[in-house]
């Protein structure tokens, strides 16, 4: 199986995992362990003056696995950059997840300031994996400013409701020259296993996990996911007839 | 002097960047530190001097997706 490649660094797995919702540090890193994955999404807070003994760092410090800062709770580009150069100087990577979502409500990503944001931060040496909407055109603009990869969503994140951006995800695979990551909505193993049949490069999943009745094995749910939908692209999937077509003999031996 | 730290006013009555950070008795693993919109690397920490009512941002990873 090749293995992906996004800017300068090579993915272990192709599924990434977030970090977000779990019930403890614990569990997460557990999760993380069994999901197979190399890059991990993390947030950035302002620290806490009156006492700041955050160890989620401290438990993902596992081998093989690389960090990948998202900028959420910016609201502009200019926001978006500065908290880029922050993440690189804390976590001394060039990676950054750029995602810019001023709507609280429906999280939807500014498609605009997202645009702008990625040409400032791909100058700056970054390896931009933009979040952004299912847009085909879009996502060759993003190409053509230096993104990475495309990180377009199934469907609002947290949401799990699947490849609702099903049709758009298609055309975005089929044009696009860098990889296709994708990012929010993915609620369970075969909405994974579906993206990555039809062609994605790669999927990323924090809710779906996170949330599950026993996310360690949620987490080794998706890697399997993703391991036979990315198998089976690699392997080429039949063709679909209107009418059938037998797959035993046809002769009858019963009476002639 | 005073300065703001993450949106919060603190008195110090140190210089640099440092030494605010000994002050705050922060760890210093994992984090970043910008006077302004300007990063201050690690490695300018202890010559960067600070100005009453400068903007300080100190964050550090979190659980995010």
């Amino acid at each position: 199986m090749e293995q992906l490649k996004i800017g300068g660094h090579t993915m272990r797995s192709r599924l990434f995992v977030g970090t977000g919702k779990f019930a403890s540090n614990r569990v997460m890193a557990e999760a993380v362990a069994a999901s197979g994955s190399g890059l991990v999404t993390v947030a950035l807070k302002r620290i806490d003056l009156k006492g700041d003994n955050d160890d989620m760092l401290q438990a993902l410090r596992l081998p093989g696995i690389e960090l990948l800062p998202n900028t959420s709770g910016v609201r502009d580009a200019g926001e978006a950059v500065f908290a880029a150069q922050l993440a690189r100087e804390a976590l001394g990577t060039d990676l950054i997840k750029l995602e810019i979502h001023p709507d609280q409500r429906h999280l939807m990503p500014d498609a605009v300031e997202t645009l702008k944001a990625c040409g400032e931060l791909a100058k700056d040496g970054f390896t931009v994996m933009p979040y952004i909407h299912a847009d085909p055109v879009l996502c060759k603009r993003l190409e053509d400013a230096g993104a990475a990869c495309v990180m377009p969503l199934g469907a609002p994140i947290g949401s799990n409701k699947g490849l609702a951006t099903l049709e758009f995800l298609r055309i975005i695979i089929e044009q696009s020259n860098v990889p296709v990551v994708v990012d929010a909505g993915i609620g369970t193993p075969s909405q994974a296993a579906a993206a990555m049949e039809m062609g994605a490069d790669a999927v990323l999943v924090n809710t779906a996990i996170a949330v599950a009745g026993d996310p360690v094995a949620m987490a080794l749910a998706f890697k399997m996911a993703v391991e036979a939908g990315h198998k089976a692209f690699e392997a080429g999937t039949a063709p679909v007839r209107e009418s059938a077509s037998a797959t035993s003999p046809l002769t009858s031996f019963l009476n002639d | 002097m005073k300065i703001i730290v993450n949106n919060e006013e603190v008195v110090f009555d140190g210089t640099t960047v440092a030494e605010l950070l000994a002050r705050l008795d922060v760890s210093l693993a994992g984090i970043a530190v910008a006077v302004g919109t300007k990063i201050v690397p690690a490695a300018a920490w202890s010559g960067f001097a600070l100005k009453p009512d400068d903007n300080v941002t100190i964050i550090r990873a979190t659980q995010g997706g």
